[in-house]
């Protein structure tokens, strides 16, 4: 749930933060892999 | 907008307050309860559904949804303009979750799942994306959020006072029932309150400010007589999330606000940290995580060997996911609750991993790209609405600066002229009137910031920003809410969401800092076949930027540059949060003992160097032109002028772009 909601707290965080030229909507896409990967390996932080 | 597109416009809005309102389920002694029932249950299953021939398995909210679908359907033709569909920025990972519930569903019951459980495990799901779909059609405009703003007020404020009504009338028969209130309010009445909230911050119309405080106490009453800790958690989630918000967009009020009422809220925890009355309620949701009482004790038990038992069936089916229609294994016993909830096999309480569980990875992935998506693009949406207070005391500041010369002030002049953006009220004017009125325009600040003593001067009151937060603060608020209140199976809190990912989809174009490209096209094209028309709609691309060249004509341009560079000129620097280095009481180069340049007097007890003043008559470039000419350069339009000022240092700026110089969000 931490992790999830640090997710969406990174999300907002860049979307606010970031230039706007920057394409960042991939970043979005990787992050969310990487954490679905993260919790395949220890999956009792899920 | 014509009206039939009005009339099947304003039956959708219906619909969505109809829902918002009426519970899924109540207890047996509150007739209201029992009608409202009808709305969300299957018509099968309504007392005369027995006779019915077939099996309905369709509920009253999404017959009337399918009809307004089928309006659009059958009338777009013939209504291009009104009813085309607008996809959004979120439809791609929309139907990719989409497609990965089709799968998990198809999965299922190739391996002897239930088909009906299957639906009715997906049906929020469908819900969800069908309504995001009717977004596209029938929000497309910033008055129609504005309606839809009044419509979640009004039905979270109803259904707010219905519950109270019920605490009090049916206190004896509702004591210690669980159901006695439907789960999902905690998180319509949460909404509720956060938009309410944000209407303050962000601006809203007066009446609509007015409604939101007298609803807000209300909803905060209901929301303790419901007890539900789910609901303070959800709510809490919320108010972070929107002083996130509040201190991008809304600085110098977050810097006012937040603290103090932060210091208040800790010094009310410590009082209510053991209390159990109403008032101790939101300090119990929190107080319980650490020392649960034994109502909370058992709750949080059971959670958390259900918990268990999710993960341990994830590991059995880690990529592909049981599959919907399928029943999960107790691998540790729970209390049973199987008599009075059919789902108790197949649908947890933690809703979130139940993604995982019965989709698989990929499934869940798709789920979190979606809400991740969601909140990316709807806060670079929102962005683009930031005060800008702080370019004004920087632009201010360098310009009254030793080194300001006549060159920073055409620097000014392409600023100023980005910085117009169209406002809602500019477009009016422009549709209308032909000519715009100084205070039109779309300057983009707050309706408290700018005022000429006498009234507001803002281009227009309106709540689009504050429902656009809100919109975003209810995806961690959902996520935080069904991660232990069943909050991804109800249709009900699924139509809101889906309904705010369907404005967050399309915020830029709501905001008006894209333009719907397509629809100005044909609209200038109508008198063509539909066929060529819609061959050269589709080589156009989808979205453009609004600049003020395609609004104005070169004298307003001209008339707006004056006005914006006299009110940057006479602006009076205000208490800021951040230092600004080169103080505005600083002597000018006149005073410094300098040669003045010759100034030319441009409004009453106004002045302007005359380099500045012929700048202005001479012709502007066209920002569009200029951008494409400065793209093949590899510069941008807007780049020079923001190096020069945050290279400066000036203003407590951190050098980056101002909102007014980016590049609008691509679609």
């Amino acid at each position: 749930m931490k992790f999830m909601l640090a997710f969406l707290a990174l999300c907002i965080v860049v979307g606010l933060w970031t230039p706007p030229k920057l394409k960042l909507a991939s970043l979005i896409a990787g992050t969310a892999v990487l954490l679905v990967l993260f919790f395949l390996v220890v999956p009792r932080y899920l | 907008m014509n009206r039939t597109y009005n009339r099947t416009y304003t039956f959708f809005l219906w619909i969505i307050g109809a829902a918002l309102i009426f519970e899924a389920e109540g207890p047996i002694v509150d007739p209201w309860a029992q009608l409202a029932w009808y709305y969300h249950a299957d018509i099968s299953s309504w007392d005369f559904g027995k006779y019915l021939p077939v099996h309905i398995v369709v509920s009253l909210v999404e017959v009337l949804l399918i009809i307004t679908a089928l309006m659009w359907w059958k009338r777009e033709r013939r209504l291009k303009e009104a009813y085309r569909f607008i996809p959004g920025t979120l439809i791609v990972p929309l139907l990719a979750f989409g497609g990965m519930l089709v799968f998990g569903v198809l999965y299922g019951i190739s391996g002897g799942g239930n088909f009906t459980f299957a639906l009715w495990e997906v049906r929020g799901f469908l819900m969800m994306i069908g309504v995001y779909l009717l977004t596209g059609i029938f929000i497309r405009q910033e008055k129609h959020l504005n309606h839809l703003v009044w419509v979640i007020l009004i039905a979270g404020t109803g259904l707010a006072v219905e519950n109270l009504l019920r605490s009090v009338i049916y206190a004896k028969a509702i004591e210690g029932d669980d159901l006695a209130f439907d789960h999902i309010d905690s998180i319509i009445l949460a909404f509720a309150f956060v938009l309410a909230v944000n209407l303050f911050a962000f601006g809203g119309t007066r009446a609509q400010k007015r409604f939101a405080a007298i609803a807000m106490p209300v909803i905060l009453i209901a929301t303790e007589v419901m007890k539900r800790r789910a609901a303070f958690v959800a709510l809490a989630i919320g108010i972070v999330v929107l002083t996130i918000f509040l201190l991008r967009l809304r600085p110098r009020v977050f810097w006012k606000v937040v603290p103090p009422l932060a210091i208040l809220f800790g010094i009310y925890l410590v009082i209510f940290w053991r209390d159990s009355s109403a008032i101790g309620q939101p300090a119990r949701a929190i107080s319980s995580q650490f020392t649960p009482d034994p109502r909370d004790y058992f709750s949080n038990l059971y959670r958390l060997i259900e918990h268990q038992d999710i993960i341990l069936n994830i590991l059995t089916a880690p990529i592909t996911g049981l599959g919907f229609g399928q029943q999960f294994r107790f691998y540790i016993p729970v209390a049973d609750v199987g008599s009075n909830w059919p789902f108790w096999h197949y649908t947890t309480h933690n809703e979130v991993l139940w993604v995982w569980m019965k989709d698989g990875a990929i499934g869940f992935l798709t789920f979190l790209w979606l809400l991740g998506r969601g909140v990316y693009d709807g806060a670079r949406a929102v962005e683009t609405q930031r005060e800008e207070w702080a370019f004004v005391a920087r632009l201010r500041s360098r310009l009254g600066s030793r080194k300001a010369s006549e060159s920073l002030w055409k620097e000014a002049i392409p600023l100023a002229t980005v910085m117009l953006r169209p406002s809602a009220a500019a477009k009016t004017y422009a549709a209308h009137k032909r000519s715009l009125p100084p205070d039109a325009y779309g300057l983009n600040v707050p309706g408290w910031e700018r005022t000429d003593k006498v009234r507001s001067v803002t281009a227009q009151r309106s709540a689009a920003v504050a429902l656009l937060v809100s919109a975003i603060c209810l995806i961690p608020m959902q996520l935080t809410f069904s991660y232990v209140d069943l909050g991804l199976t109800s249709e009900r809190d699924m139509l809101l969401f889906g309904l705010m990912l369907g404005i967050i989809g399309r915020g830029a174009l709501l905001l008006g800092t894209q333009q719907d490209t397509p629809r100005a096209a044909t609209s200038r094209e109508t008198q063509q076949p539909a066929k060529s028309r819609s061959r050269q709609t589709t080589k156009r691309p989808r979205y453009q930027e609004l600049t003020p060249a395609q609004l104005l004509s070169p004298e307003e341009r001209h008339e707006a540059v004056r006005h914006v560079v006299r009110t940057t000129a006479s602006f009076q620097a205000r208490t800021t949060s951040r230092p600004l280095p080169s103080s505005p009481s600083r002597p000018l180069p006149e005073e410094a003992g300098q040669t003045p340049a010759p100034r030319r007097p441009i409004s009453e007890g106004a002045t302007a160097p005359v380099s500045v003043l012929d700048a202005m008559t001479a012709p502007l470039p066209d920002p569009l032109q200029t951008r494409e000419q400065t793209s093949r350069s590899g510069a941008s339009f807007e780049q020079p002028a923001a190096d020069a000022v945050g290279a400066s240092g000036s203003g407590g700026g951190d050098g980056e772009l101002m909102p007014w110089q980016k590049a609008p969000h691509g679609l």
